[in-house]
């Protein structure tokens, strides 16, 4: 309805008068079935949701650039607990953040594996609290977790691993006692993160235990 | 969230000089206060349609209960009076 009044009414003043007197007034403040000009201009584009996407893209297109070398690297210092998008190209000991090795934990019920990898993520050496000498239940624990750690902090430390990011994913028994070990046979932290798998709802997962 | 979504930025805190107690303790606090850990623990197991119901259900009456009770509370211990044992 409000539409064939506004052609109508297009008709008697012409379409373009009409409109750029609707836009001043901003009676009505998406005017996109009245094409007078071009229709490159971008109608709500102060809308608080555009713009949050805008800025949205442009903090993507920071995190996914490649390390800039206009920037000069700065000496690791912390403001606050938390990373922030200057933190990845910081220095520490002469090595850029994102570029240190990492240390994955994967702590499930049953068992917890521990891998180092370059900063781009290629293994450099494996652990678990299997291979370490616990069996079945007991690989499950978290004296087998740390067990696991210390052997493979002492792997790491000989390929000349000492800083590291620490990764922990899932929920096991292993998860504190594992970065534990890690920095008692004096391997050093640089960053704990988390990385458990939350599916939004993917895969029907298994029934429900009954005992 | 996939791999590299924010990686090294979303849930992760900085270890300052090799403590890792502190850190680890931040960080466990803000997945359990944002539900985190009790999401992946449920996401384990299927949860039935009635559970979900019956869960969703507690979990209103439990959240209405309390605001009601730290209202009610705050009510009772509010004050009006300069403090007379100021030490």
């Amino acid at each position: 309805m409000l539409k064939s009044a506004l052609t109508t009414l297009c008709k008697l003043h012409g379409r373009h008068a009409l409109c750029q007197q609707l836009r001043d007034t901003s009676v009505v403040q998406r005017v996109q079935s009245i094409h007078a000009t071009s229709c490159l201009q971008v109608l709500d584009k102060d809308s608080p949701g555009k713009k949050s996407a805008k800025k949205l893209r442009e903090e993507e297109s920071e995190i996914a650039a490649p390390p800039d070398v206009d920037l000069p690297l700065q000496d690791f210092k912390m403001e606050s607990m938390f990373p922030s998008l200057e933190t990845h190209s910081m220095l520490i000991n002469g090595v850029r953040y994102d570029e240190l090795p990492i240390i994955h934990i994967k702590a499930t019920h049953n068992n917890t594996i521990i891998t180092v990898t370059n900063g781009k993520g290629d293994p450099i050496a494996m652990e678990s609290a299997g291979t370490v000498g616990f069996r079945n239940a007991r690989k499950g624990t978290n004296i087998a977790a740390q067990a696991a750690a210390i052997s493979l902090a002492e792997k790491a430390i000989k390929n000349g691993v000492e800083l590291a990011r620490i990764c922990v994913r899932g929920i096991g028994p292993g998860r504190l006692p594992a970065i534990k070990g890690l920095q008692m046979s004096g391997i050093t932290a640089v960053s704990i993160t988390d990385n458990t798998r939350l599916p939004f709802n993917g895969s029907r997962p298994k029934k429900q235990r009954r005992l | 969230m996939s791999r590299n979504h924010l990686r090294f930025l979303a849930k992760t805190v900085l270890v300052r000089n090799n403590d890792i107690e502190p850190a680890y303790r931040v960080l466990d606090r803000i997945l359990r206060s944002e539900k985190f850990l009790a999401d992946v623990k449920r996401h384990e197991r299927y949860e039935k349609p009635f559970q979900q119901r019956q869960r969703a259900s507690y979990e209103r009456c439990r959240r209405i209960y309390n605001s009601e009770m730290t209202r009610k509370i705050e009510f009772v211990m509010r004050k009006n009076r300069t403090n007379p044992f100021p030490r």
